[in-house]
């Protein structure tokens, strides 16, 4: 085979000139004179009755067209579970949950009015954890759940604040115990946060007046949203169009449905005028989902030689006040539960409990950061206790080819070398020079590693697709119902494109904007399976345009199809690369000088579904829900001075297999974000809340993330154990970056405590209370 | 975003600025002198406060003035934290406002906004505190000036309607022996913890702190008791927390017992390093 | 004195162009720069001076626009990420990686871009207090730090 040209190569991002010349236009940059402008009456309160809501003073506002309360909109929203009246109706359950939404004339007027909505609320008891949630004498969020629809593979318990729980029966539990040597037990556990992309979420809707929806929104998932609204409103499915521009960063925060559904009522509620509605960063911290928090308890025990025995395993995630994504996040942790470990013995029970939070949805790493932390903990105390170097002992455990999951699913020939990225890690941290260090000063440095793995959670039959039309000069557009959201997969795109077609990925043209009505269908821009899937769609898609252009060329060159060759912008004789025609004269289909016209334009289409998936046993959890599983070890170096708690990150190192990689510097930037955002997870990124349940840091002041200056020198590795079924080897990798960071901040601090640190945030103040206890 | 109308008034002096303000008041406008903004429209934002008028003191000399006069050094109130930063006659000072908020922010952020804001912190008033500044007022009635001192007590007591026009500093307390530490939860552009610092002063050593508790202070019982050379060091900082003016603050960014243990290593770092008067 | 008492129109100078506007004096300047004016590159993250995506150049000083009422920028000059075109930092952010998402990409260009003005040549402590008033959820900075070196190599060569 040819060496690949594009593959493999940093071309530069696609849409890298109108980022740095700040023209390129995101949804809430797209205003006009016609709009009406929409703000929202949030709660105050973390779960209380709605006792009553006088809107008559807000009405007569200046400006004010329409205002809506639960009352006004019957029926509920959701993913997997229709839990969620877009306005709280009754009671709310959530500090900053929606109680009412004004539409006026303008921004500022709509703003204006929400003072004058007077809410009078009794409070209810709340609910501050899942353990809270699943006590006996627990108040139930959701006492009509029994009339909730859902899909089948979720099953809420009524008469509990369980949304859904995910069983794992591998192997027989109790014999596996008694064969190990060493057992540990104990509980991980840190609270909600946030996904903070820097663009806010914002949504527009119109309804025409032959009833067609036409909605704008900065989602993930724009056919998600219209099959949802088609489902929730008995909309044709045909008759709406969900229209996305690239997004302002998303990390899972927008693949689900919350703003499209409300602002296609208030559209309906001032008779189907285009209405705008754009979060303030206070809404989108605690209005629109965030992440889930998580409570875990793991039993983990190992053999004489450190073999991993036997993993009883149970993770309670906070999904908040509404299941969302959350039911498939505990689902998703449930089928990886062990994290890339042969393990031959496994119970797990994973629940997804509702309570008095911010709700929560998808987010980067979708239940593999949280199984990640938990189980790395785990492992780190257990393989201290058995005598093992953390390093060595993952070293025992990884998982390879052969070994089985925990859904009992045979890990295949594209098994990622796990040993090898642990090797890597073990190279980039020097782990030889040891892992511990008291320096003169009384600081304490320290390292950690942890390993990582995840598969795409999705339907079965998620899919993707790809068409590819041609221009006059023999360029070629681009289409697909994937997302631009940052992580350039349209550039890594028309790489792939340009390397099928042997032309420059110059001349591809990537379409950005989406809808649904022109794309090809699309499950959805999230769980880092874009460049798989689409991928795969786009080299069928290419070769069925290679036909086309071949078949004409073939015409006109009074040759059989089968000599010809494309390449270089042109088709030509394979074995006589003179004879040939440049593409732009084939591509919009051939004309003879006198005149005459042959076969017409090339359009090349390609589609991808998911392959020989399977739903899980709901009893044991056998099947094979995985696609593909990318897995990596990562490790940082930290500097903690014990006195206060303070600390450094010195370095950050992570090592991954990717199959392929496509475009280098876009796949190590992409990994470098993921691990920046590990950190502040782990560190210090969380929601604060009060006695009475209520978000104190809803602002970006409070809120922390990564900032300037804080990063650590960062070093990535890719390891290339070809993903066969994947484009040009490759799989998935756009979220796999965070997912070994917490755990490896929770490690190498506590290695430097001396003291294990097993619930974040890992502030300052918490390491410092913790030392504290250690030493009295 | 400001989401309700309001008026804007740029005057040239404050003569003008106090008539004005007068005016407005009594048309019930519920006006507010504007330094840097940073403060007012993050809160017209959020509609926590509406006032009817915004009356900009950027517009007059005198407030943006930053100059020595004789043996004095004149601090204009709307002078903004980078140009206190950028200044080298008063290091301290330059010192404690390169740490408020961030570096975009301090390009707006006034040391008058600082001062006579509604947050517990208003840092940039400490070195100000330990120097025994002098404020000068206007207002209707015409203008004072007053020992800074007298005129603080957990916050700068100003009549209605009167402005910060300057503070001024007499020039020896400028280039004195000093020592600052801010603490924070996380990273430097958070809010503080507490931030301390201390000045060695001809006949003892001063103390000033802002976060520890609910407001800013310099406290005469606690500068009496650090300097009480009778006392150990470690006594000293052991009886300290006894005697400040206000409980110690227990909230998100930090418990009460984390600041009060953090403060008093700080504070004996502070003796140490500055053993007490000169 | 100059009094505002109601919707008005003022003139800006913004990147060289003198633009006559009618505001509310409670507009801020990112508003009018985005729904006056048309220029959308300066973005609202949070419109609480946290995030700095909307910073812009007042006099050639960065500022957070969502906390300046437009009527404070009269009579100075005004420089948004639209004003800056083929600057060393901007080409540096391309072949340096300084972003994915480009939400935060404005302000902090706008930002990097007055450092460079003011500290040209050697890489100092100015950096992170200037560009920590900024905040970029997708890059982790590492692209972004190597931009700013890398911006200061090709002004050297310039020169
Ligand atoms: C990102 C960010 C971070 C921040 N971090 C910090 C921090 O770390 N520490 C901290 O202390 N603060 C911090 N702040 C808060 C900061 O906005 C206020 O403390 C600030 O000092 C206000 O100054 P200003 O000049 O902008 O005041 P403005 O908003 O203009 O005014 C604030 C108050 O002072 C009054 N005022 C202003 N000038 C005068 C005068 N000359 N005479 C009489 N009254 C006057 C006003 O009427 C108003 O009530 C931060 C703000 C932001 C946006
Ligand atoms: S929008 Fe101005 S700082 Fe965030
Ligand atoms: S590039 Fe997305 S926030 Fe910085």
């Amino acid at each position: 085979m040819e060496e690949p040209k594009h593959i493999g190569i940093s071309f530069p991002r696609k849409d890298g000139e109108d980022k740095v010349r700040g023209i390129l236009r995101y949804l809430g940059d797209k205003q006009s004179p016609q709009m009406l402008h929409a703000a929202l009456k949030t709660s105050p309160h973390a779960h209380a009755l709605i006792s009553k809501i006088d809107t008559a003073e807000a009405l007569k506002a200046l400006g004010v067209r329409a205002i809506l309360t639960g009352e006004d909109i019957p029926g509920n929203i959701g993913i997997y579970i229709g839990d969620k009246p877009p306005l709280a109706r009754h009671k709310v359950r959530h500090y900053g949950e929606p109680v009412a939404a004004v539409v006026a004339d303008s921004e500022e007027e709509a703003y204006a009015a929400l003072p004058l909505i007077k809410v009078e609320y009794e409070s209810l008891p709340v609910i501050h954890s899942p353990s809270e949630a699943l006590a006996e004498d627990a108040p139930l969020l959701h006492e009509e759940m029994k009339t909730y629809t859902h899909i089948p593979a979720v099953i809420p318990e009524p008469g509990s604040n369980v949304a859904n729980r995910t069983r794992i029966r591998k192997g027989d539990i109790e014999s596996g115990f008694k064969a190990c040597n060493t057992v540990v037990e104990e509980s991980f556990s840190f609270p909600p946060g946030d996904h903070v992309a820097m663009e806010p979420r914002a949504s527009t809707a119109e309804i025409l007046d032959d009833g067609q929806v036409i909605i704008h929104s900065t989602t993930q998932a724009p056919f998600v949203v219209r099959n949802l609204l088609s489902i929730s409103y008995n909309l044709p499915v045909g008759k709406i169009t969900v229209i996305t521009f690239p997004l302002g960063g998303g990390f899972g925060g927008k693949a689900g449905i919350q703003l499209e559904a409300l602002v296609y009522l208030l559209s309906k509620a001032v008779g189907g005028r285009l209405v705008r509605l754009v979060n303030s960063r206070e809404n989108d911290l605690v209005s629109s989902p965030g992440r889930t928090g998580l409570e875990a308890r793991i039993r983990l025990g190992c053999s004489k030689e450190g073999r991993l025995e036997a993993a009883e395993i149970n993770y309670y995630f906070d999904s908040g006040a509404y299941a969302d994504y959350a039911v498939n996040i505990s689902r998703a942790a449930a089928i990886a539960c062990t994290g890339p470990y042969a393990v031959p013995n496994v119970w797990c029970d994973s629940l997804c409990v509702y309570t008095n939070h911010p709700f929560a949805t998808a987010y980067r790493g979708f239940g593999h950061i949280e199984l990640a932390f938990a189980m790395e903990r785990a492992i780190d105390l257990l393989a201290e206790q058995a005598g093992f170097d953390l390093l060595e002992f993952r070293m025992i455990n990884a998982i390879r080819k052969g070994d089985t999951s925990p859904t009992q699913s045979t890990m295949d020939s594209n098994t990622g070398d796990l040993k090898m990225c642990l090797e890597n890690v073990s190279e980039m941290l020097e782990w030889e020079k040891g892992t511990r260090e008291e320096m003169p000063d009384g600081k304490v440095r320290a390292k950690s590693v942890t390993c990582f793995w995840k598969a795409p959670a999705m339907p079965t039959n998620a899919d993707g697709g790809v068409i590819l039309t041609f221009n006059e000069d023999g360029t070629v557009n681009l289409h697909c119902g994937a997302i631009e959201i940052g992580q350039g997969l349209k550039t890594a795109l028309a790489q792939v494109l340009a390397e099928k077609l042997g032309i420059n990925p110059g001349q591809v043209h990537v379409v950005d904007e989406v809808n649904t009505r022109i794309a090809p269908h699309d499950w959805a821009t999230a769980a880092s399976r874009s460049l798989f899937m689409i991928g795969r769609a786009l080299v069928e898609a290419a070769d069925d345009a290679i036909r086309q252009l071949k078949q004409t060329a073939a015409i006109v060159l009074r040759c059989p199809t089968e000599d010809l060759k494309v390449s270089e912008g042109r088709v030509f004789l394979a074995d006589e690369p003179d004879i040939g025609l440049p593409l732009a004269d084939v591509a919009l289909g051939y004309r003879y000088p006198e005149g005459n016209a042959v076969q017409g334009q090339v359009i090349g289409s390609g589609r991808y579904i998911s392959r020989r998936l399977t739903e899980i046993d709901p009893e044991t959890g056998k099947g094979r829900p995985a696609l593909e599983w990318t897995m990596g070890a990562q490790g940082v170096e930290v500097e903690l001075d014990p006195s206060d708690g303070s600390y450094r990150v010195l370095k950050a190192v992570c090592s991954m297999d990717v199959g392929k990689v496509i475009n280098p510097f876009l796949a190590r930037s992409q990994v470098v974000g993921g691990m920046s955002m590990g950190l502040g997870f782990a560190g210090w990124e969380s929601f604060i809340f009060n006695k009475q349940g209520r978000v104190i840091n809803d602002t970006l002041r409070n809120y922390n993330i990564l900032r300037y200056g804080e990063e650590p020198e960062y070093e990535v590795k890719f390891v290339e154990t070809p993903q066969r079924d994947g484009p040009y080897g490759a799989r998935g990798l756009g979220e796999q970056g965070i997912l070994g960071m917490p755990g490896a901040l929770a490690g190498a601090l506590s290695g430097a405590l001396g003291r294990p640190l097993n619930r974040l945030p890992l502030t300052p103040q918490t390491i410092w209370e913790t030392g504290k206890e250690g030493a009295k | 975003m400001i989401p309700f109308d309001l008026e804007y008034y740029l005057p040239e002096s404050t003569e003008e600025a106090a008539a004005i303000f007068a005016e407005l008041s009594e048309a019930d406008k519920g006006p507010l002198y504007y330094g840097g903004g940073t403060e007012i429209v993050t809160m017209c934002r959020q509609q926590t406060i509406k006032p009817g008028a915004l009356i900009d003191l950027k517009g007059i000399p005198e407030t943006t003035a930053l100059e020595v006069d004789g043996d004095k050094l004149i601090i204009g109130a709307n002078v903004t934290l980078t140009e206190l930063n950028e200044q080298d006659y008063f290091p301290l000072l330059a010192k404690v406002a390169r740490v408020v908020a961030d570096h975009t922010v301090r390009n707006s952020l006034t040391l008058g906004g600082n001062i006579c804001g509604k947050l517990p912190y208003r840092e940039a008033i400490l070195p100000l505190l330990t120097a025994d500044a002098d404020v000068v007022l206007a207002g209707r009635e015409g203008r004072r000036t007053e020992p800074l001192e007298d005129l603080f007590d957990k916050r700068l007591k100003l009549e209605k309607g009167e402005i910060l026009v300057q503070l001024i500093v007499p020039k020896e307390e400028l280039k004195r022996k000093s020592w600052a530490r801010r603490r924070e939860k996380h990273g430097p552009v958070d809010y503080p913890l507490y931030h301390m610092i201390g000045v060695q002063k001809k006949d003892q050593l001063a103390v000033a702190v802002s976060g520890l508790c609910a407001f800013p202070f310099r406290s005469a019982e606690l500068e009496k008791k650090v300097n009480d050379s009778a006392l150990s060091a470690q006594d000293r900082v052991d009886k300290a927390p006894d005697l400040l003016p206000g409980t110690i603050r227990n909230d998100e960014i930090g418990s009460d017992d984390y600041r009060q243990a953090l403060w008093q290593r700080d504070l004996a770092e502070l003796l140490k390093k500055m053993g007490g008067a000169e | 004195m100059k009094a505002y008492r109601d919707i008005a129109t003022i003139t800006l100078d913004i990147n060289g162009e003198e633009r006559r506007v009618v505001v509310r004096p409670a507009d801020t300047l990112l508003r009018v720069l985005r729904e006056k004016v048309g220029l959308t590159g300066a973005k609202p993250g949070c419109e609480n001076g946290d995030c700095g995506a909307c910073t812009v150049l007042l006099d050639g000083l960065p500022v957070k626009s969502c906390l300046k009422l437009a009527l404070e920028a009269v009579g100075k000059k005004i420089i948004t990420i639209e004003g800056l075109k083929d600057t060393a930092i901007q080409k540096a952010f391309m072949e340096e990686g300084g972003f994915q998402c480009g939400y935060c990409t404005s302000g902090f260009l706008v930002n990097a871009y007055a450092l460079l003005e003011k500290h040209p040549s050697s890489k100092s402590g100015a950096d992170r207090e200037w560009l920590e008033s900024n905040l970029c959820r997708c890059t982790g900075y590492e692209g972004i730090s190597r931009a700013i070196d890398k911006a200061r190599d090709i002004i050297k060569e310039y020169k």
